[in-house]
């Protein structure tokens, strides 16, 4: 059974397209990693699959069921956002204790644990945290819940550096012990890609890329030589992405369909082939399409004044 | 092992060139079983899909072989077959590498070959 | 994981202990306002004297009204803040859907409107004893003695109903204000401005509405009107709420 399933699924708001026919699924127990520029509609999206949100057209199946207000999906489903609302009478211990009552998987060992290695004070209110001590508390909450669905939406939110790395270290952890459907939507990608089996690159409430972080990672070629010289090779190639460096070169970011000949020949004639990362790649495919460039347009164009 | 996770080089081929060394190294003997595909995640902080390929790779190249249920195991040739294809793929690639870029630095054929030449003799010394 | 199936009523009772030990704050209320409603009581619900020459009598009344109408006013603005977002959202945190997330409050909020005619009619002991406390010089009568515990029991569930009542009201109202904004305005003025209309026009809403249900003597018409009262609010109190998403 797919995890998830979506099918020309859209979603306005305030008369704007949030979602358009988006259409994919996931299988269960994968850790997906949901990538797209602020306001690409990744947070509609993952509402959506919560059925915290209503779509608006369009079939969204989680687990073979209509996520919105259905309690099947709420019971497998947790979604952990940045803007947590817990009761403020509650401690924190408390939470976890409610937690322990609502989800039928609650590991409250690995909750209690999680909480004293994290530095919690068990009489701390989740209003009184800091913004990153929050995000590694609700962090606690969706591990702990071992939802056969666990999403998180930007869960690393003002932790640091170190934090997120225990975060990683403990999803991975967890997920090899208990395999589960995650989904992670992030700005950190580099970070985490090597945690991910596959990735959604979401954009303009479109999907832009659905495949395997592996395949993401050889997806696309960078090509660095003489302007001409690497012009006579792009023929029939998707560029995904261009810029102009001195002396007539430039790099260009292009799809890799390349056939081990070509590449020799590219090498022969001097140009210097590079990999793309995927953070990198991400940011290529998701460039703003009607014309807006990069910010350095926005310079040369004040110059020109 | 520490993974290259900036490199040119995708992680799953990094897994297998490290289980491939190790088979080399006598780490893991013909007909014993090698490393899970969860072992490895646990152990490279990777997600066990990209370490599953890895060990696919490896058991595709003969290099290990599937008991069903029970996981991957090293065949009995698998150092040989290690061994030729370092040979005629990893080396012949950095020869490759090298003839080229002697080219790009307008060396000649035999001076190239005198720095291969000196180069083993300096390892033998 | 394997993936559970769980049950409404389960969840139901599990969101009404959630929102028992997380809703604190409408019990520090409940104290307050009753607080105020003693405070108020002690100027005596009503009095009446008569005099002629050589003596004068004055007799005045010491009773829970004020403190049960108090209560009835707390039960309306508890169900209206239980509508708010932040409370909704609230529910939203652990498993839940609109149909268990409403239910569980209806189930809290009639254990409340419980505790709030309790507390409201005990209060009238303790005014009587304030009273005797603290006026010392006047002759105490107690009247409709406690004696009869038949009588006490009855006003104690028509005191729940109406709480009960008032707080589907106040449920109501909440869950149309969450649908906009606006409504926080336009409502009040919507139904004062149609009391006052009608009123003028010869047809006095309110009065009716007061007529209706507390001016019934049989009991049993009296619970039926009110939880039928009680049950069509709450009901368009749902059908309103499943028009709201939950995270916007």
């Amino acid at each position: 059974m797919k995890a998830i399933k979506c099918k020309d699924l859209n979603k306005r708001y305030y008369r704007m397209n949030a979602l358009n026919d988006l259409s994919f699924s996931i299988e269960e127990n994968k850790i997906v990693g949901v990538i797209g520029r602020n306001g690409a509609g990744k947070t509609t999206m993952l509402k959506i699959i919560a059925g915290l949100l209503k779509e608006k057209s369009g079939i969204v199946e989680v687990y073979g069921r209509k996520p919105f207000n259905n309690l099947f999906v709420s019971a497998n489903t947790i979604y952990i956002d940045d803007a947590m609302n817990f009761p403020t009478a509650l401690t924190l211990k408390e939470i976890l204790e409610e937690g322990k009552r609502f989800y039928h998987h609650w590991d409250h060992d690995l909750a209690l644990s999680l909480f004293d290695y994290f530095g919690f004070d068990s009489r701390q209110h989740h209003n009184e945290l800091s913004k990153g001590k929050e995000s590694t508390f609700n962090m606690i909450v969706g591990l702990a819940s071992r939802s056969p669905l666990t999403i998180f939406d930007e869960p690393t939110t003002g932790m640091d550096a170190a934090v997120r790395k225990d975060f990683y270290r403990a999803l991975l952890k967890d997920y090899l012990a208990h395999p589960r459907t995650i989904l992670l939507s992030t700005h950190h990608l580099e970070e985490m890609e090597d945690l991910l089996e596959e990735v959604l690159v979401i954009h303009e409430g479109s999907l832009r890329l659905h495949m395997s972080m592996d395949d993401l990672k050889e997806y696309g070629l960078g090509l660095t030589g003489k302007r001409d010289v690497v012009d006579s090779f792009l023929i029939e190639k998707e560029i995904l992405w261009k810029k102009e460096q001195a002396f007539d070169t430039c790099y260009v970011v292009v799809k890799n369909d390349f056939t081990d000949h070509e590449y020799r020949r590219m090498q022969e004639a001097g140009i210097q082939i590079s990999p793309v990362k995927a953070n990198d790649l991400c940011i290529y495919l998701t460039e703003p399409q009607h014309g807006k460039g990069s910010v350095d347009d926005v310079f040369d164009r004040s110059t020109d004044v | 092992m520490i993974l290259d996770t900036d490199g040119l080089k995708p992680i799953y081929i990094q897994i297998a060139e490290w289980l491939e060394s190790e088979i080399l190294r006598g780490n893991f003997q013909a007909d014993e079983k090698v490393y899970s595909q969860y072992k490895l995640a646990d152990l490279y902080n990777i997600n066990p899909a990209t370490a599953a390929k890895g060990l696919t790779k490896l058991a595709e190249e003969g290099i290990l072989y599937d008991k069903r249920g029970l996981g991957k195991f090293v065949s009995t040739n698998a150092k040989q077959i290690i061994m030729d294809k370092r040979k005629n793929q990893t080396l012949r690639n950095l020869v490759e590498d090298l003839v080229m870029e002697a080219g790009r630095l307008e060396l000649s054929k035999d001076e190239t070959i005198k720095l291969v030449r000196d180069a083993w003799k300096g390892d033998q010394e | 994981m394997s993936l559970i199936e769980v049950q409404t009523s389960e969840i139901v009772k599990k969101q009404i202990g959630y929102k028992w030990k997380s809703y604190t704050g409408v019990f520090t209320s409940l104290v307050v306002i009753q607080l105020l409603g003693l405070l108020f009581s002690l100027n005596g619900s009503g009095s009446m004297g008569s005099g002629r020459t050589g003596y004068d009598v004055n007799i005045t009344y010491y009773t829970a009204d004020i403190v049960v109408g108090f209560t009835i006013f707390w039960g309306f603005l508890t169900a209206f803040l239980l509508t708010t977002k932040a409370y909704r959202e609230d529910d939203f945190a652990f498993v839940t859907n609109r149909k268990t997330s409403t239910l569980s409050t209806i189930a809290f909020l009639f254990v409340l409107c419980v505790i709030g005619a309790v507390t409201a009619l005990l209060s009238s002991f303790t005014l009587k004893l304030f009273a005797y406390f603290i006026l010392p010089g006047e002759e105490m009568l107690l009247t409709q003695g406690v004696g009869n515990g038949s009588a006490w029991l009855l006003g104690m569930v028509a005191t729940i109903l109406i709480i009960f009542l008032f707080s589907s009201l106040g449920y109501l109202a909440g869950m149309i204000v969450q649908l906009n904004k606006m409504l926080v305005i336009i409502l009040p003025v919507v139904v004062i401005g149609l009391m006052i209309l009608l009123y003028r026009g010869g047809f006095p809403v309110q009065v009716y509405f007061f007529e209706f249900f507390f001016e019934e003597s049989n009991a049993w018409l009296f619970t039926l009107k009110t939880l039928s009262a009680t049950t069509i609010f709450y009901a368009l109190a749902v059908l309103v709420s499943n028009r709201l998403e939950v995270k916007q």
